[in-house]
């Protein structure tokens, strides 16, 4: 199907927003990097706000939000649930931070990283879709939270160490970047692996034309591989996110995030955007023929 | 519990594309958007492939009006909603255009008209049958390929264009020949009667 740009810098945004915001809870639990608390706040909030507004793009009347809005088996409204209670408790967090100069109590760190994942399952899984056999994998969502897992602590250890000037990174910072960036790789592998057997689960219709298009080339299923020609999206993906982790383990090895935390951010950014790309270019229907 | 929907005598169907245009004009699809398509099939037939041995069908595509429709589901204002009478409907004044519907949708029957910003598909003529009549496409086939009736009662008592029954007027058919769409949980009620050649694209 067409590239939804709304919805695929939603769900990246997102997944960076959360990602941070759990991260910097980590940090509270930790009793570290304190002074990287605000700056990681206000980044995480900047982000939300940015992908909230990305995604009323995606709707034609956003103005009819309100019109019946709550259909609670709908992945939409369930997003938009999980949205406002990570707010809640990111508003309570930041009254925290203020009146304890960056630090958190430890019951509010633990509901920051709880809502922070539940949010990210539960925006994956509202395109669990049987319809779509590329999208309707468990593996979606855990691709979504390895997005959230490279983001969140690479920028949290840029702040450190570049905002907040807290010196030589923690050996805990360094151990958090480059595991969320090695899950990162291995999430965004074996999704682009599942994707690449969904097609088994199309309709095979043989040989079959569209006389009401017939100047029009039909859908060819056999196209729809993650390995493709034309999937450029596939290699962006991996290539980012393995890009990311040598990022990662440089970036320990010199204990300085100023510009390893930027350049993991990035390639985790990047390979981020690439599998939402790729997800939607395999997002065929099961019956896909027109 | 009533769950109107289409039979298709597939062996019937010409591909005269009657259906698809009369449900454009009755119910002023947008150009670019088909309620109901039309798919040719053509395959070698079971056991040999010397042409013209082959197995050549039309396959008329609509929205299914299905028993457990994902679009509802997913529909975050209840837009989508199905009727007592069993057919899936779009209040176009609560649709906001997300096209989470479209999107689960396994059959790719429902269409974003630009122009309103809203979600439209196959109504099975509701604001016909509302009224005893029959849906446009019924009407209009030339082929007497399309019955329109109750799937609680016998496919064969279903109605087609000039008053007759699907079991009276239609060549005798078995129950392993009548066909669905994919179904994915969806439980799609429209079905499709194909006898001598082989249904193509159930095998999920």
């Amino acid at each position: 199907m067409e590239l939804q740009w709304p919805l695929i810098l939603f769900t990246t945004l997102l997944a960076w927003s959360a990602g941070l915001f759990a991260t910097q809870c980590i940090y509270a639990l930790r009793g570290v990097g304190a002074r990287a608390q605000m700056p990681a706040w206000i980044t995480s909030a900047v982000l939300l706000v940015v992908g909230g507004i990305a995604v009323f793009m995606h709707l034609e009347h956003w103005e009819r939000i309100f019109n019946g809005f709550g259909h609670i088996t709908s992945g939409i409204t369930q997003e938009l649930i999980a949205i406002v209670v990570l707010a809640v408790v990111a508003v309570i967090y930041l009254v925290y931070l203020r009146k304890n100069e960056g630090a958190a109590p430890k019951w509010i760190a633990w509901a920051g990283i709880v809502v922070s994942v539940v949010l990210l399952v539960v925006m994956a899984h509202s395109y669990m879709m049987p319809a779509r056999p590329a999208w309707d994998s468990i593996f979606q969502i855990i691709s979504i939270v390895g997005a959230a897992c490279v983001m969140g602590p690479a920028t949290m250890a840029f702040l450190c160490s570049v905002v907040a000037k807290l010196g030589q990174a923690d050996p805990f910072e360094n151990t958090l970047v480059v595991a969320g960036s090695a899950v990162n790789v291995l999430a965004s592998v074996i999704y682009v692996a599942v994707m690449s057997i969904a097609g088994a689960s199309y309709a095979s219709m043989g040989s079959y034309f569209d006389p009401t298009h017939p100047t029009y080339p039909m859908v060819d299923t056999t196209a729809l591989s993650p390995f493709s020609d034309g999937m450029v999206a596939t290699a962006v993906a991996v290539i980012a996110a393995i890009v990311a982790l040598a990022g990662a383990f440089v970036g320990k090895k010199k204990g300085d995030w100023s510009v390893w935390g930027v350049v993991v951010t990035i390639c985790g950014l990047v390979s981020a955007l690439a599998l939402r790309i790729l997800f939607y270019q395999m997002g065929g229907s099961v019956f896909i023929y027109f | 519990m009533t769950q109107y929907a289409i039979v298709t005598d597939v062996n019937r169907c010409v591909g005269c594309l009657a259906c698809s245009v009369a449900c454009k004009v009755v119910n002023n699809v947008p150009v670019g958007s088909f309620w109901n398509k039309t798919l040719r099939v053509t395959n070698p037939s079971e056991g040999g492939s010397n042409w013209p041995d082959v197995d050549n069908y039309y396959l008329t595509v609509s929205c299914q009006h299905c028993e457990n429709p994902e679009c509802v589901k997913v529909c975050p204002t209840g837009a989508s909603h199905k009727l007592p009478d069993g057919t899936v409907q779009v209040d176009k004044s609560k649709c906001i255009g997300c096209q989470f519907c479209a999107m689960s949708c396994p059959y790719g029957v429902r269409y974003l008209n630009e122009a309103e910003g809203v979600v439209e598909k196959c109504t099975l003529c509701e604001q016909k049958i509302a009224q005893g009549e029959l849906p446009q496409c019924v009407t209009q086939c030339g082929g007497m390929a399309r019955w329109f009736g109750d799937m609680e009662g016998d496919i064969r008592d279903f109605k087609g264009a000039r008053g007759e029954t699907l079991g009276n007027y239609c060549e005798e058919f078995t129950d392993d020949q009548v066909y669905r769409l994919p179904d994915v949980g969806n439980g799609p009620a429209g079905a499709f009667i194909l006898r001598r050649m082989t249904w193509r694209g159930g095998d999920l």
